[in-house]
């Protein structure tokens, strides 16, 4: 399944809300809690590292992988933890919207 | 060079961050197949391959880490802004003459014209301060020729039963006939207006009183207590700002009555009424000729204009012929409020919008031929710094700077000046309707003529950066100051001074008309003499001069004391002044001729007055001191009256008798023609004189109540003031009296045309004055940018006189053209001036060839000075300055 357009900045946000992770954990990442129905094409997710960095709503720092290799890890700034809880509020009001009106009419 | 070019060098870092980090996903991913048992060649391809396209991704990435944070976007902005105005700064700093003539030419446009069109927006436009005012009309009887005529009661009350679709109507006085009365029973005996008005009055206008209430019927009824309603000067002057009404009197025209309202302050509907009393209480003249009254009416609110005005004028024509001679109203004319009060200024307003505009015009005219030739003059500047670099953009957005700062300046000047001739105009200001005016700043006024100015010099500032920059760099810096300007750029400039030319000369025709028109104004023969003319406005007050040998005896001892003053020659009195409003007016009977055969203005005034006031007796005699009560009644006409009615027979010896307005006083005897004087501008200076007719004061005395005493003096008639004044008090300390010098009266009636002439005139006087300065700068930019051929022709031997000839005569070509544009649309203009022109044609040869004249003449000062210069150019130095 394809992504919808502007919800990998969600996708990307939520999976580094807990604790910071690199690009590569985090395409993976997203691959595997949506139980590999969300394929991230895995080079598009800098360009979306990058700008999220830009805006100020993550931040990011190189450090060492558990396997001891160099690598940029991206943690969610207070302004990305604003942004994202917002996100994630505008998806639920959205998903509950589309599905009253896609159920139809309740007798 | 980064703020020349606006280049800024990348940092290093960025791109190394990016690559470092495609890499690390790419090994990352590898490794992981690796451990999954994938060799590592293959595992390397198949990372490589599942990351897609890796050099579009990563320039993709280096271009986002490269660009700037939204805050570094802002604040670099911020800093190239602050950048780029400093360096805006210190480049007009460069050129003071062109910078100061700039603001002050904004200052001056955009101030003169927020203050002109805030004030008239506010006159114009903003609603009369009334409930529902739109609903709310005016009522004037219409005569045989069409035109409005104050009401006679009689006409009114008929109007009033035979109407529906009015929810109330309500007669006032005319205030252009009304007068002051004396007030007793206040902190000081005063003079206020003082207006009949009946009591449907206060809801017809629909205005809540400030404190207590208006009139009911209970206050129409006969035999009922008399009541007044004050306005809140009243109460706060005379009255002591009292908070309860209760018991609070006021006496005036012989009757106590009680105050049981005080009206918000600036209510004085109609005209400057202080005291409403109730007309239906008071005798009233029944004649349908006893004009002199003023009515409104409010309509239904399920009615319209139209449908309302013509019930009315229904009712009108109906009456006309039931009463047939009884009237000389032949209809009804309804007028909305607000028409009524602002539509006579309206047209010298209109004109002083259309002068304020043109000035603006001018202004930006001005302004863009100032920034046009700084442009081209920057020519070779704006080449070499194309040639080192600077962007196209850069530099536009360079000139676009300036241009913004610049008339921001002229913009924050016009501010300040639009507040100072704000205050100035509201101070100086004439008449009725300026007092509906504020001196709040309209604020979309001012963001107009702003918006204006910043189109103008946006436009004329980027002109010539972007001409320069369209071509190459080279061809640029070869052409420098050479050619650049040349071609389209002259034909630029000549259209400029056409325009700037023309607008002004339009600007000063209209000024030139209204001055001629004042000088004529000025050079009328009033009739009379007002120089050495000390005037007394007084009124005795009705409580103690009830009698007539009360007002008589009054009269004549003061009369008689004055002329006991030294310097004083003559002392006479007339109940009114000449330009000092309308005055009674009427029908009266001829003897021997049809009822209703003579109609005229009616005073009565005593023997000296006429001496007193300068007007020469043409045939027969003045008054004499026989001509007192129970002699024979004798009248004194005017030169129009004897001639009208009399024709080429002498008027003295016929009679004429019962006066419209008096003969239900005083009845209706005959009375001889005695004199003949001659003709006096009664009603203003512009207004040729009415039939008049003169009755000795000693027979009519109540009709002398009111009166002013003239007094002739060798001197200086304001030094006798203060001792007329003690003179008087002695007399009756109850009388208030104002005192002016018949001079200062001929001059205040003057004052509207004299504001509209001072205006137009500063205002063309500063159009002049751009307009020149305009001219001076084309011509000096035109002379200095030919500096070369000049200095070529001249080395080649051409006479200097015939050089500087030429100069002139290219400068002066646009001149003329302009000049001759301005002459057509002057005269396609003028006419708009008519009603505000006196013996003037609005195509007045004088002052069109004055002002042409005017014009030429100052140009040729602004084209030769730069002229002369043109001829005193060193060839040798012009040729080796390239």
């Amino acid at each position: 399944m394809d992504l919808l357009k502007g919800t990998l900045d969600v996708l990307i946000m939520k999976t580094v809300a807990d604790r910071p992770a690199h690009g590569y954990a985090i395409a993976r990442a997203i691959l595997e809690q949506s139980g590999e129905a969300l394929i991230v094409e895995e080079g598009a997710l800098y360009p979306a590292l990058r700008r999220l960095d830009k805006r100020g709503l993550l931040t990011a720092k190189w450090s060492k992988t558990d396997t001891g290799r160099d690598a940029k890890f991206y943690r969610l700034t207070t302004a990305g933890q604003r942004q994202l809880s917002k996100a994630v509020g505008d998806w639920d009001r959205y998903v509950e919207a589309m599905g009253l009106v896609l159920k139809g009419p309740q007798s | 060079m980064s703020d020349l070019t606006g280049r800024r060098p990348a940092p290093v870092s960025t791109d190394e961050d990016v690559e470092r980090e495609l890499r690390a996903h790419v090994a990352l991913h590898a490794e992981r197949l690796m451990r999954e048992g994938i060799d590592p060649l293959e595992a390397r391809e198949r990372a490589k391959q599942a990351f897609g396209n890796y050099p579009a991704i990563s320039r993709q990435c280096r271009n986002i880490a490269a660009s700037p944070t939204p805050r570094e976007a802002f604040a670099s902005m911020l800093e190239s802004i602050l950048a780029d105005t400093r360096f805006a700064w210190r480049t007009l700093r460069k050129s003071p003459a062109f910078l100061v003539t700039s603001v002050l030419t904004l200052a001056l446009g955009i101030g003169a014209n927020t203050a002109i069109f805030g004030i008239i927006n506010g006159i114009l436009l903003r609603p009369l301060p009334y409930n529902e005012p739109d609903r709310i009309v005016a009522l004037w009887e219409r005569t045989a020729d069409g035109r409005d005529n104050s009401i006679a009661a009689a006409n009114f009350w008929d109007w009033q039963a035979q109407t529906s679709l009015f929810e109330s109507m309500a007669l006032v006085p005319d205030h252009r006939f009304s007068g002051r009365t004396t007030v007793l029973g206040g902190s000081a005996p005063a003079r206020v207006y003082a207006g009949a008005v009946t009591i449907d009055f206060f809801r017809t206008i629909g205005v809540e009183p400030f404190l207590g209430r208006t009139f009911g019927v209970e206050e129409a009824m006969e035999g009922v207590a008399p009541t007044l309603v004050v306005a809140y000067s009243v109460w706060r002057d005379l009255l002591g700002e009292v908070n309860d009404l209760t018991g609070v009197t006021l006496s005036m025209l012989g009757t106590e009555a009680a105050v049981i309202g005080v009206m918000p302050a600036g209510f004085n509907y109609p005209g400057q009424t202080q005291i409403w009393f109730p007309f239906e209480l008071y005798p009233s003249n029944e004649h349908r000729t006893a004009h002199g009254k003023s009515a409104i009416a409010r309509l239904r609110p399920d009615t319209t204009l139209e449908a309302a005005a013509a019930e009315i004028d229904a009712v009108g024509v109906a009456l006309y012929e039931q009463f047939g001679e009884d009237t000389d109203a032949v209809g009804v004319n309804v007028y909305p409020l607000k028409e009524e009060l602002v539509g006579d200024a309206s047209r010298p307003l209109a004109i002083l919008l259309g002068a304020a505009g043109l000035v603006l015009l001018v202004a930006c005219t001005n302004l863009a031929s100032g920034l046009l030739a700084r442009g081209t003059r920057r020519s070779s500047e704006i080449a070499l710094r194309a040639a080192l670099g600077a962007g196209r953009a850069r530099l536009v957005r360079q000139m676009f700077t300036e241009s913004i700062l610049l008339t921001t300046l002229g913009a924050v000047a016009g501010l300040v000046t639009a507040q100072f001739v704000t205050a100035a105009l509201l101070r100086a200001a004439p008449g009725e309707v300026w007092r509906y005016a504020t001196a709040d700043l309209d604020i979309a006024v001012l963001a107009f003529t702003v918006l204006v100015a910043f189109a103008t010099s946006l436009l004329f500032g980027l002109l010539p950066a972007l001409r320069l920059t369209r071509k190459s760099d080279s061809e640029a810096m070869r052409a420098g100051t050479r050619s650049v300007a040349g071609g389209q750029g002259g034909r630029v400039w000549s259209a400029l001074v056409v325009a700037e030319v023309a607008l002004v000369v339009v600007l000063l025709i209209g000024c030139g008309l209204l001055i001629r028109s004042f000088q004529a104004v000025l050079d009328v023969d009033s009739g009379f003499q007002p120089a050495g003319v000390l005037t007394v406005d007084l009124e005795m007050p009705a409580e103690n001069y009830s009698k007539h040998e009360e007002v008589a005896q009054f009269l004549d001892a003061a009369m008689t004391d004055l002329r006991t003053l030294p310097g004083v020659t003559d002392v006479g009195m007339i109940n009114h002044l000449p330009l000092g409003g309308f005055g009674l007016n009427g029908a009266f009977e001829v003897e021997g001729r049809e009822p209703q055969a003579g109609y005229g203005d009616y005073r009565v005034a005593s023997a000296e007055y006429f001496s007193a006031m300068g007007i020469p007796l043409l045939d027969g005699r003045f008054f004499v001191d026989d001509d007192a009560d129970g002699a024979e009644p004798v009248v004194i006409v005017n030169q129009t009256l004897a001639r009208e009615l009399f024709g080429q027979e002498p008027a003295v010896g016929k009679r004429i008798g019962s006066l419209a307005n008096d003969n239900w006083v005083y009845g209706d005897d005959w009375m001889r023609i005695v004199g003949v004087i001659g003709d006096v501008r009664h009603r203003s200076l512009t207004r040729t004189s009415s039939r008049e007719v003169y009755v000795h004061y000693l027979q009519r005395p109540m009709r002398a109540r009111t009166s002013a005493i003239t007094i002739r003096t060798d001197g200086d008639p304001a030094g006798l003031i203060n001792v007329v004044r003690d003179r008087l008090t002695a007399l009756d300390p109850q009388i208030p009296a104002e005192l002016t010098p018949m001079r200062e009266l001929v001059s205040a009636s003057l004052h509207d045309r004299r504001f509209t002439v001072t205006v137009l005139g500063v205002f063309s006087l500063v159009g002049l004055l751009l307009a020149s300065v305009g001219i001076y700068g084309v011509v000096s930019y035109a002379v200095a940018r030919r500096q070369r051929d000049i200095g070529i022709r001249l080395a080649l031997g051409a006479a200097p006189l015939r050089v500087r000839q030429e100069v002139i005569r290219d400068a002066l070509t646009p001149v003329l053209i302009g000049l001759g544009v301005g002459v057509l649309g002057a005269l396609a203009l003028s006419r708009t001036l008519s009603s505000l022109l006196f013996e003037v044609a609005p195509t007045d040869p004088a002052t069109f060839v004055s002002v042409a004249a005017l014009l030429l003449a100052t140009a040729v000062i602004a084209c030769w000075l730069p002229a002369r210069r043109s001829s005193k150019i060193d060839p040798i130095v012009t040729m080796r300055a390239d």
